[in-house]
């Protein structure tokens, strides 16, 4: 398998959404909410773009409040103050030099307190004219809509849900990274296999490489790779244990 | 008139100062390094190279050993396990100390791992990761 970033359909998505916001009317509005299943490709999107963006990076954690957030952001941007206001000050300031996007991770747990440490991350983002990426699991996503969060629901600009891979999906990504050619009947039946999750194709990739290995194949096609399993879905299996 | 400076071409006796920053690929590898803090070799190319990189598996694979001879990274005594049936698997690595947000530069003449963050030198280990 070759080892680089594909350009898959969620990233283009999420690559979209992030001009949306940076051109955004209103300044307030400065959130980007990203949500998606287990194996979408949520995190190698992310680190993709931050590690491109040198983007500030935090992760949010059961119980969180605002002064363990004010300490993580100084532990994350060097910035230190000796009072609350000097730190809020030095960070902003740290922000509008730097102009780093933020991005919270499992951002499910700054929700506690009316969002307190979300309105804190916004207000920073908005003053400093950065924006600010929320991350957190589709099942997740209905919190952000609840009416006593409507201070930070109304300033989302754009909320990409990252989707399982279609087939057409699948066949750009198998043709990006596997050493042997596959048609479209190979890829639809790694999809099925796959059920469209980028880390079980990735692995079907490395099966067909080795099935093209040992019969010495240029291009597989269903033909060659009939009765045998390209990958396992654990997620599947666990579905089936519990029946 | 001279054209040195066109061409690229040292003038003698000139000394180039030893580098302060690391760019491009290991810059963006280091913020993946400090995100994950425990990775292998592929995942970073997964996550960062595009492709057009003349020899990117090279390129971070010498300045991940280097990280490691320094101290900043430890290789963890169970790889991930490969696909393949006869696949040795990846080597995973930890981050042990975090300097800061610039990448540490290395300096392969000076066998030396800069960090930009605290403007200090690590030496490196030849033993280190020797297989």
């Amino acid at each position: 398998m070759k080892q680089h970033f594909v350009e898959t359909s969620n990233h283009r998505q999420f690559m979209a959404a992030v001009a949306a916001v940076e051109n955004r009317g209103s300044p307030e509005a400065c959130i980007l909410l990203l949500t998606g299943e287990p194996g979408t490709g949520k995190s190698c999107t992310v680190d993709n773009w931050g590690a491109s963006v040198d983007a500030i990076y935090l992760e949010g954690v059961p119980g969180m409040s605002l002064s363990f957030l004010r300490d993580y952001l100084a532990d994350q941007t060097g910035v230190i103050g000796r009072k609350k206001f000097d730190q809020y000050k030095g960070t902003v300031e740290f922000f509008r030099a730097n102009r780093q996007p933020i991005i919270l991770d499992e951002a499910q747990h700054g929700l506690p307190n009316k969002a307190e440490c979300i309105e804190y991350l916004r207000r920073i983002a908005e003053t400093a004219n950065t924006l600010l990426v929320l991350i957190c699991h589709t099942s997740e996503k209905h919190r952000f809509s609840e009416h006593r969060l409507a201070h930070v629901a109304t300033r989302v600009s754009a909320a990409p849900e990252l989707k399982v891979a279609s087939v057409d999906d699948c066949l750009a990504y198998l043709n990006a990274l596997c050493e042997v050619g596959v048609d479209h009947s190979v890829a639809q039946l790694v999809h099925a296999q796959s059920s469209g999750r980028y880390r079980l194709m990735s692995n079907a990739g490395r099966t067909l490489e080795a099935i093209a290995g040992k019969k010495a194949l240029q291009q597989v096609t269903a033909a060659d790779i009939k009765g045998i399993r390209l990958c396992e879905d654990a997620m599947k299996s666990l579905k089936r244990g519990e029946k | 008139m001279s054209h040195q400076g066109q061409t690229g071409a040292r003038p003698q006796g000139s000394r180039i100062s030893p580098r302060t920053v690391t760019i491009g690929l290991r810059q963006r590898a280091w913020w993946v390094m400090r995100r994950r803090v425990t990775f292998t070799l592929p995942e970073l190319l997964a996550t960062l190279a595009d492709g057009t990189e003349r020899d990117a598996i090279s390129n971070l694979g010498k300045y991940v050993r280097a990280l490691e001879k320094s101290g900043l990274l430890m290789r963890e005594a169970a790889r991930k396990p490969g696909s393949a049936l006869t696949s040795p698997g990846s080597i995973r690595y930890r981050l042990m100390v975090d300097v800061g947000r610039q990448a540490p530069v290395w300096r392969a003449k000076n066998n030396t791992v800069y960090d930009p963050n605290k403007q200090v030198e690590y030496a490196l280990n030849a033993e280190a990761c020797d297989e």
